[in-house]
């Protein structure tokens, strides 16, 4: 490796070694101990300190973040869950319509038919039992 | 459910409507998220951001493969993707206009040069394209290898190596207008 090979991968990857590709470490390991390739690698780290620096965020605001976060997805959760019991608008007429027709040919076909049993139907309809049986008497 | 579950233990769960394990992943890696975001976008949009990433870590669970890489890598693709849209919008406010609000307590002298430095470097960089913010702050802010910010970013390595290269080039020069060599700032 020459000089100028070591500056140009210093230029990429910084001043430590460690963090240049493997297949580079070794060779350049030999210049690293010249007193120019110091330099270089000092030069190099001074403005990896300057990049490496990570803008502040306060515990209080990834805390912040997180419980908004935590909030939109519990409500989101909710939505879905929701959404899964969503009918669509014909949904709700059309059972009406086909429980109606249910019971109307359940009545049919529990009550006897013909004009003298209409008492008893009445009767079957309106639960007799619990009414008097001849108003006059009250 | 114990602290201690890897990331991509608890991204099988989250894929399950888990929401406790999605909140421990939400606090282990927010703050991560908002500073990868802050350094790519800028301040003013860094928490809707790390917020907005979290949610698509919720809607997009089940597209997370642990085959194919750390969840990590995923999330830091997932907030580059989101600040480089941003931070093209038209809109958007530059970086310098967010800085924070100086405070009246007096500060040490050390201090005061290590804020100045720092506002160069933030200066510098949001001068950068941002593919070339986010190569630096992964490789460096986030001390991720040439190989794992490539992976991160959907590019080959090589051409991560270009975009490192040309960023740290910019910089630098930016930053020896700025920074003599006893590292004060002028």
């Amino acid at each position: 490796m020459t000089l100028e090979q070591f500056r140009k991968l210093a230029g990429t990857w910084g001043g430590d070694l460690g963090r240049w590709p493997p297949a580079e470490q070794n060779a350049a390991r030999a210049l690293a101990a010249t007193q120019q390739g110091m330099a270089i690698l000092e030069d190099a780290r001074r403005l990896d300190a300057l990049m490496a620096a990570p803008p502040d965020v306060s515990p209080e605001r990834a805390r912040h973040a997180v419980h908004a976060v935590v909030l939109r997805v519990a409500a989101e959760a909710e939505r879905g869950t929701r959404r899964r019991w969503d009918f669509p608008g014909w949904f709700v007429p059309a059972m009406s319509v086909a429980c109606s027709a249910l019971i109307g040919i359940s009545l049919a076909m529990a009550l006897p038919s013909g004009e003298a049993q209409e008492p008893m139907v009445l009767g079957m309809i309106l639960d007799s039992g619990s009414m008097a049986a001849d108003w006059s008497l009250q | 459910m114990a602290g201690s579950e890897t990331d991509e233990a608890l991204m099988a769960l989250v894929a399950v409507r888990d929401q406790r394990a999605f909140r421990m992943l939400a606090e282990r890696h927010m703050a991560r998220a908002i500073r990868l975001a802050e350094r790519v976008a800028g301040n003013a949009e860094a928490d809707d951001i790390g917020q907005e990433a979290f949610l698509r870590v919720w809607t997009r669970s089940q597209s997370f493969d642990p085959a194919s890489g750390r969840f990590t890598t995923w999330l830091y693709r997932i907030v580059l993707n989101l600040a480089i849209d941003r931070r093209r919008r038209p809109a958007h406010r530059p970086i310098e206009d967010a800085g924070e609000v100086a405070s009246s307590d007096p500060e040490p002298v050390a201090l005061l040069i290590a804020d100045e430095e720092a506002r160069t470097v933030s200066a510098a960089m949001s001068a950068l394209p941002e593919r070339q913010r986010a190569a630096i702050a992964l490789f460096h802010m986030e001390g991720l290898s040439g190989r794992e910010a490539a992976a991160a970013m959907g590019i080959s390595e090589k051409a991560f190596e270009s975009l490192l290269t040309r960023a740290r080039a910019a910089l630098k020069q930016h930053v020896e207008k700025t920074v003599p060599a006893d590292g004060r700032c002028r």
